[in-house]
């Protein structure tokens, strides 16, 4: 049976839909280019925030396309997709403002842009996704969309680092499908509902069902950069600075973590899921994957190295929220999907700022930079300082429930994790900071290759502001926290 | 209106600093400096306690408000501010560095009055971080090699101590089920989430062995930097212990007995190598350790005998006060000496820089002797053995404060800063005399904010302090009979041993004569170099053998 709702299929077709219209204007067309890009971005965060209040209203929004027997497409509004939906719709409608600003007079625009808003079109069908097949289905269109992005320089080491995203990204697609396959084949179902689809499963067939997550989680781990999953991620920091964001904050390791938090709680549940044994090896993979990525960040000298492998350590926490099986715990993993995406995308946006306005791409090459930059390093540092975890940032705010969440189910290792991840933050953030505000440049100091607008500048600060406001507003109800206790209200009512 | 005006008690400062960022306000609110401590002053003086207000929108759901305690604590950190925040807008605005110390510098006052009106875990923990972490500028302001090595020493306890603290906390919020900090007073807390706490706490308090980073950053600090550091900042750290640790309720004997060694250790520790300084800063930072040494203590033997605490906790919020203008006053009068040109002024901030630093030693009818007279009744509770020990303690704190006293009136004549704070002297001059009245007449004030000063017997109070102006005499006329010169002694000794860094002393004091080698030059040790990452493509083939498992298996599985 079909079944059309407009509102979701309006926020899948506001990037979806305008990608063909991308592709099709030529480079010298900018202006028109920039004002059907930024129309579609403020329509689509404009229809995302009234879906919100829709969903918050307890109404739902459901459009269905059968493909087979048992098997249909589906997009459906719930809680959890809002989430997504609305850090993606925020964070594209800046980091447009940004590439438009970044890209001036670079060849291939179109070709960007186009590619662009498929990405964050896949991630609004990931978002609502109702069942896994059709979450595999925009999981593989945003492997394919981002591959022109990461090589959208094309140089040697572009295409390289593209190479090493497809084998990754194909590799965990391949699994995704096989557990999707295979769940369908042993359940008859693949859909999302609050506590999982699988009822008596668990019992009958746990041996199989522990496989098949195994291998969701592998395939989904890849785009959440789990390690050993993980060593695309680093390599992609060649690509230009809003892909970087893209990567990082607004679509492709949020797609991996989002599946991941699907998954564990709207197919297995998360009761069963505990049951079956899988989270604490879940969990164990995430404090594992937090610990090696700041160990690896520690010995970056490049800054967008060590901001990547950052995001590596930084993503995990929302796996472990999530695998903690606890509800506070999964309160601050879900926050941190949106609180890692602000400050990371701000973070992302500085480090191009730098690069574009002095050729700084190096930690070392930062000395003095505060003074010469002071906007962008004040956006950088709020950020730095969030990551670490100092209120009243964004960070706070996640580490607390994640802290609170592991003593509240009896497992207080997480506190020492979660300090351990917090010791090493401020080991390889603090000196950035150090260098850049107070260190004296060491030669004379780098001259200025370009201003940076207000299509540069705007940006950061705005996501820095939203860093600042997600910590120090954290209890207003329609913060991400609020709207996560909403969520997980959902899920353990 | 009194809610206002506690807002204003951390919000002035930031909104200040906010500015600083602006080009086209920096000049007006780099003059306002003086003044972003006044709300507090005025908060301490007007607003009624006990008063709480919620703000459940704020960070977790955040509480303000003032107790009893968290007043006389507000008004003399205020006090401090105004007067460090007058003199600190004495800098020469040539200085490049300058808008980004005075920035610092709000920050961390926002951050140390905010943290004395908030009443929950959250804010508390908030402030204290801004407090901790903007610090850093005021630590490395003169970006010399001293000021470098002394501000990441003091970073790394920074973050080692936020981290306790945040771990602390919530355990303890985790298990009071509470998010208020005088909950979390009456709540049983775990062993776990107590030494935590007292750790996090600790290493802002600065007693043995949590200190090693206060000599060098109170030294390395300009002065009145220093002033608010040693007078008002390390005070955060007995605030929070007071407002998180079950004085009074319950009986720690572990811990109180920790504490207790701790503080006796400091005591000790801050007279041996406090003597041999040749910086009167680091000789008043030792002091301070000392002196924080005796404060820990007396929270230890609360812990102990919990019957004590209706003494000794008045008593330990007089000795904080006491403690906090007289040390502001020194630090600012070395700020104020060093600035003013030789001659008639220098002279008279010396002699009045006599009137604190007898406060500090104890001599009769000063804030200090009525501080340790308060005390000494409290200790009189504990049970003989550790009642005798603090006892003891207690004179020899007195004892050893003069012995300090008495080194850095020696000290301070030659004392010439590395870059000499040039001009402004009247800016400088005024607060350390301000801040040296009001040190002379807390006692005066004392009675309209608590109401227990205790009769001062001035023959035991004075025998500690002519007993160590003898001593004083004794030793240095022994050592210029024997021709003997003792070495320095490196500040943050602890770490003098295991760094290469402290050799950087030397060129520190203009003065410095090379202490005692205390171990051979060895090379720096080389920080193990991480590989970049191991496993570029590893990760690539395990995913490969897992899907090749994982088709087999499903072939295996599937009808």
């Amino acid at each position: 049976m079909i079944q059309i709702d407009i509102l979701p299929l309006a926020i899948l077709m506001t990037s979806m839909g305008i990608a063909p219209v991308l592709f099709a204007i030529p480079d010298a067309r900018s202006r028109l280019r920039t004002t059907i890009n930024l129309a579609s971005a403020s329509a689509k965060l404009a229809l995302v925030i009234w879906l919100s209040i829709r969903v918050a209203d307890g109404a739902v929004h459901a459009a269905r396309l059968p493909v087979m027997p048992g098997l249909d497409l589906v997009l459906q509004a719930d809680a959890l997709s809002v989430l997504f939906a609305a850090l993606s719709a925020t964070l594209w409608l800046l980091t447009t403002i940004y590439a438009v600003g970044y890209l001036e007079k670079e060849p291939n625009r179109n070709r960007f842009f186009g590619f662009f808003s498929l990405c964050v079109g896949a991630t609004a069908g990931l978002a609502m996704a109702g069942n896994l097949f059709t979450f595999l289905l925009f999981y593989e269109v945003l492997t394919l969309a981002t591959y022109p992005l990461v090589v959208h320089r094309g140089t040697a080491a572009a295409l390289r680092a593209g190479r090493l995203y497809l084998a990754y990204t194909l590799g965990g697609g391949m699994l995704v499908m096989l557990g999707t396959v295979w769940l369908w084949v042993l359940a008859g179902t693949t859909d999302f509902v609050p506590r999982g689809v699988l009822g008596g499963l668990a019992e009958s067939h746990p041996g199989e069902l522990r496989l098949i997550f195994v291998l969701l989680i592998a395939g989904l781990g890849v785009k959440a950069a789990l390690v050993p999953l993980h060593a695309w991620l680093p390599a992609a920091m060649v690509a230009p600075a809003p892909v970087s964001a893209l990567l990082h904050a607004v679509a492709v390791v949020k797609a991996g973590a989002f599946g991941i938090v699907r998954v564990v709680y709207d197919v297995y549940g998360i009761d069963t899921a505990a049951d079956l044994g899988v989270t604490g090896p879940l969990a164990a993979a995430a404090c594992v994957t937090i610990v090696y990525g700041s160990l690896c960040a520690l010995a970056q000298d490049d800054l967008k190295r060590r901001l990547a492998y950052s995001t590596v350590s930084q993503v995990a926490y929302i796996t472990l929220g999530v695998a903690l099986a606890g509800p506070v715990a999964a309160v601050g993993g879900l926050a941190h999907l949106i609180h890692q995406g602000l400050i990371k995308i701000t973070m992302f946006l500085c480090a191009g700022n730098l690069a574009e306005a002095r050729g700084i791409k190096a930690v070392s090459e930062m000395a003095g930079i505060g003074r010469t930059m002071p906007a962008t390093m004040l956006a950088f540092s709020l950020a730095a300082l969030a990551m670490i975890g100092l209120p009243p940032l964004a960070g706070f705010v996640s580490k607390w429930h994640l802290a609170a969440g592991g003593i509240a189910t009896d497992q207080a290792w997480v506190v020492a994790v979660l300090l351990g991840s917090s010791l090493l933050n401020a080991a390889y953030f603090l000196p950035i900071l150090h260098t850049a505000w107070f260190r004296e440049p060491a030669g004379a100091p780098a001259a200025a290759k370009r201003p940076i607008g207000w299509m540069l500048g705007v940006p950061p600060a705005v996501t820095a502001a939203l860093v600042l406001a997600a910590g120090l507003l954290a209890n207003a109800p329609f913060s991400p926290l609020g709207w996560t206790r909403f969520i997980i209200s959902l899920e353990y009512s | 209106m009194p809610e206002a005006l506690l807002v204003a008690v951390p919000i002035l400062p930031l909104v200040l600093a906010a500015a600083l960022a602006l080009p086209w306000l920096r000049g007006i609110a780099a003059a306002a400096v003086p003044l972003a401590a006044l709300p507090a002053v005025a908060a301490a003086l007007t607003v009624p306690v006990p008063v709480a207000y919620a703000e459940p929108w704020l960070l977790l759901g955040a509480h303000a408000g003032l107790t009893e305690t968290g007043r006389v604590f507000l008004l003399f950190t205020g006090v401090l501010w105004l007067l460090a925040g007058f003199a600190a807008s004495a800098g020469t605005p040539a200085d490049p560095g300058r808008t980004g110390f005075l920035a610092c510098f709000l920050l961390a006052m926002s951050g140390n009055l905010g943290l004395l009106v908030a009443l929950d875990v959250f804010s508390f923990y908030a402030f204290f971080a801004v407090m901790s972490f903007a610090s850093y500028g005021l630590v490395i302001h003169g970006r010399t090699q001293a000021n470098i090595f002394a501000a990441r020493v003091y970073i790394a306890f920074v973050v080692a101590g936020e981290l306790a603290l945040f771990a602390g906390l919530a355990l303890a919020a985790q298990t009071a089920e509470t998010t208020l900090l005088a909950e979390l007073r009456t709540a049983e807390l775990s062993t776990a989430a107590l030494v935590l706490l007292i750790l996090g706490l600790g290493v802002k308090l600065g007693a043995a062995p949590l200190h090693l980073w206060l000599p060098l950053a109170h030294t390395a600090a300009p002065a009145p930097a220093s002033a608010v550091l040693s007078g008002a900042m390390i005070k955060a750290g007995l605030f929070g212990m007071l407002a998180v640790l079950p004085l009074g309720l319950r009986a720690l004997p572990e811990f109180g007995m920790a504490l207790i060694c701790a503080g006796m250790l400091s005591v000790a520790l801050a007279a041996v190598i406090g003597v041999t300084q040749r910086n009167p800063k680091t000789v008043l930072a030792y002091s301070s350790v000392g002196q924080m040494g005796v404060v820990a203590a007396a929270i230890g033997a609360g812990l102990l005998v919990p019957e004590a605490w209706p003494l000794l906790g008045p008593a330990l919020v007089l000795l904080a006060a006491h403690h906090a203008l007289a040390k502001g006053a020194l630090f600012l009068g070395v700020g104020a000496f060093a600035a003013a040109p030789r001659g008639r002024r220098r002279s008279l901030v010396a002699l009045a820089l006599a009137v604190p630093a007898l406060a500090l030693a104890g001599a009769p009818w000063t804030s200090g002797s009525a501080a340790k007279a308060a005390l000494a009744d409290g200790l009189a509770l504990v049970p003989t053995g550790w009642g005798t020990a603090l006892g003891g303690a207690l004179i020899l704190g007195s004892l050893a404060t003069t012995l300090l006293m008495l080194r850095f009136a020696w000290v301070l004549p030659a004392y010439a800063p590395n870059a000499a704070p040039a001009g402004a002297a009247a800016r400088r001059t005024l607060p350390a005399l301000a801040a040296t009245a009001l040190s002379a007449g807390l006692l005066a004030v004392w009675p309209f904010a608590l109401p227990a000063v205790p009769a001062i017997d001035p023959v035991k109070a004075a025998l500690p302090v002519l007993g160590g102006l003898a001593l004083g005499a004794g030793v240095a006329g022994a050592l210029r009979l024997g021709r003997i010169r003792i070495g320095e002694i490196p500040a943050a000794e602890g770490l003098a041993l295991v760094s290469r860094d402290t050799d950087t002393q030397a060129t520190r004091m203009p003065l410095a004569i090379r202490g005692p080698r205390w171990r051979p030059q060895r090379p720096r040790p080389v920080w193990p170099r991480l590989p970049a990452d191991p496993w570029p493509l590893g990760g690539a083939a395990a995913l490969a053998l897992l899907l090749a498992m994982a088709l087999i298996e499903t072939a295996r599985y599937l009808p």
